[in-house]
């Protein structure tokens, strides 16, 4: 793979280590600076040519023709517009990379034709605000320039989808779940596998749809939907037990039918006992 | 669709200050923008048009203070040469505007611009030295 990176300080650096680690790429380096040119060339061993990536001369003598990469990495936004559509358009280069500083240039700079753009401001103010989320139930991270959404929530007992298997919950069309992460377990979601709190989903969706997922994620379960959670939890652990050991039931009925009304009266209190006959 | 009846300028240098003060006498809508205010010193006092200060290459600063989507025509004459393709790009295929007049000091820039619809490139270093071997032309004659 032809690899041309334009312009850039550290980043350059940075940059060139990337792709240097595997030796099928050929690296070609082109800086307007002489001394970040000197430190490329001394620091990181490669041909560095110095002259504006703006240019075609500049990018004609450094044989950019039919690279299969081209990454412009200046401070100024347009020097790396104009460096990436004369790569793009005049030389033929497959994909461009596009670093800006506004993040109002993200969508324009896509629109007249580089394939790829990265602003740096945007990438930090995500991570300040992901950080900032820490701890929280539902947070959510930004994906493609703000369209899609990777939403990143833990259930709660009070939540109506809680205890019921996926197929029931009428999950929106909208939205899809990635996969389930239960302590250290990843679970795939399939319709029957039954959502329990402390469960965090991962759910991509896109921008515009992210309030009405919250919302639905968050309903909470009826008072009714809660007991008959709980009692339907009871009389299930009572027919494993039963099943277990059919032949104690006749030997010792007293035994069992104790502990089964203590569930039952159990029941009728609200969330608290709840995981335990579960368990 | 909104109306376009507006002449912007931007980048208000020697150039760009002419083009404003013509535009204006002859009682068009012109809007001016440039980065720094110092800059409209070189427009006439008999100037009408409504000045703007700020960074051209800001999105949001055309679509709400310079009333771009109402612009007709739009003069580009900034002293970067990079800048100036960006605007005439934007201008031309995003903001659609039916006449955009740009100025270029490096006629390589032509391989960019050609072809993008409703586009027309002006190069001073082309013209000057156009200019300069008439002149000699007729010194000879």
């Amino acid at each position: 793979m032809i690899v041309v990176i334009a312009n850039g300080n550290l980043e350059a650096a940075y940059v060139i280590d990337s792709f240097k680690e595997d030796r099928h790429n050929k690296i070609i380096v082109i800086n307007s600076d002489r001394t970040i040119a000197d430190y490329l060339r001394n620091h990181k061993h490669v041909d560095v040519y110095v002259g504006s990536p703006w240019r075609s001369y500049a990018l004609e003598e450094a044989g950019v023709y039919d690279a299969d990469l081209f990454v412009s990495l200046s401070d100024n936004d347009t020097d790396n517009y104009v460096s990436c559509i004369l790569a793009k358009k005049v030389f033929n280069v497959r994909k461009c990379i596009c670093l800006v500083k506004n993040p109002d240039n993200v969508e324009i700079y896509k629109q007249l034709g580089i394939d790829s753009v990265i602003s740096s401001t945007y990438l930090l103010a995500q991570n300040i605000k992901t950080e900032s989320l820490e701890g929280r139930l539902i947070r959510s991270m930004n994906l493609d320039s703000n369209k899609i959404v990777m939403v990143e929530a833990t259930l709660l007992s009070r939540y109506r989808i809680c205890n019921k298997p996926i197929m029931e919950i009428g999950f929106p069309s909208y939205a899809n779940i990635a996969y389930i992460m239960r302590g250290e377990e990843f679970i795939i979601p399939k319709g029957n596998v039954i959502l329990k709190p402390r469960d965090t989903l991962v759910i991509a969706c896109s921008k515009r749809d992210e309030k009405e997922l919250t919302k639905y994620l968050t309903q909470r379960a009826s008072a009714k939907d809660l007991q008959k959670n709980i009692a339907s939890q009871i009389e299930k652990s009572l027919s494993k037990i039963k099943e277990k050991d059919p032949q104690e039931e006749g030997n010792k009925p007293l035994e069992k039918e104790a502990p089964a009304e203590e569930m039952k009266k159990e029941a009728t209190k609200p969330s608290k006992n709840k995981k335990k006959p579960a368990k | 669709m909104a109306l376009r009846n507006k002449k912007l300028i931007i980048g208000i240098g020697r150039v760009g200050a002419i083009i404003a003060d013509r535009a204006s006498s002859r009682g068009e809508n012109v809007i001016v923008l440039d980065h720094k205010e110092s800059a409209f010193r070189r427009l006439d006092e008999t100037f009408t048009g409504f000045k703007v200060v700020g960074e051209a290459t800001d999105i949001n600063l055309l679509k709400q203070d310079c009333y771009i989507d109402s612009v007709e025509e739009v003069v580009i004459s900034t002293g970067d040469d990079n800048t100036n393709l960006f605007l005439a790009h934007l201008c031309a295929m995003i903001f659609k505007i039916p006449k955009v007049y740009v100025r270029f000091d490096d006629p390589d820039k032509d391989i960019l611009i050609n072809g993008v619809a409703n586009v027309k490139a002006i190069y001073p270093t082309d013209l000057t030295a156009n200019k300069f071997f008439s002149i000699e032309a007729e010194g000879d004659k």
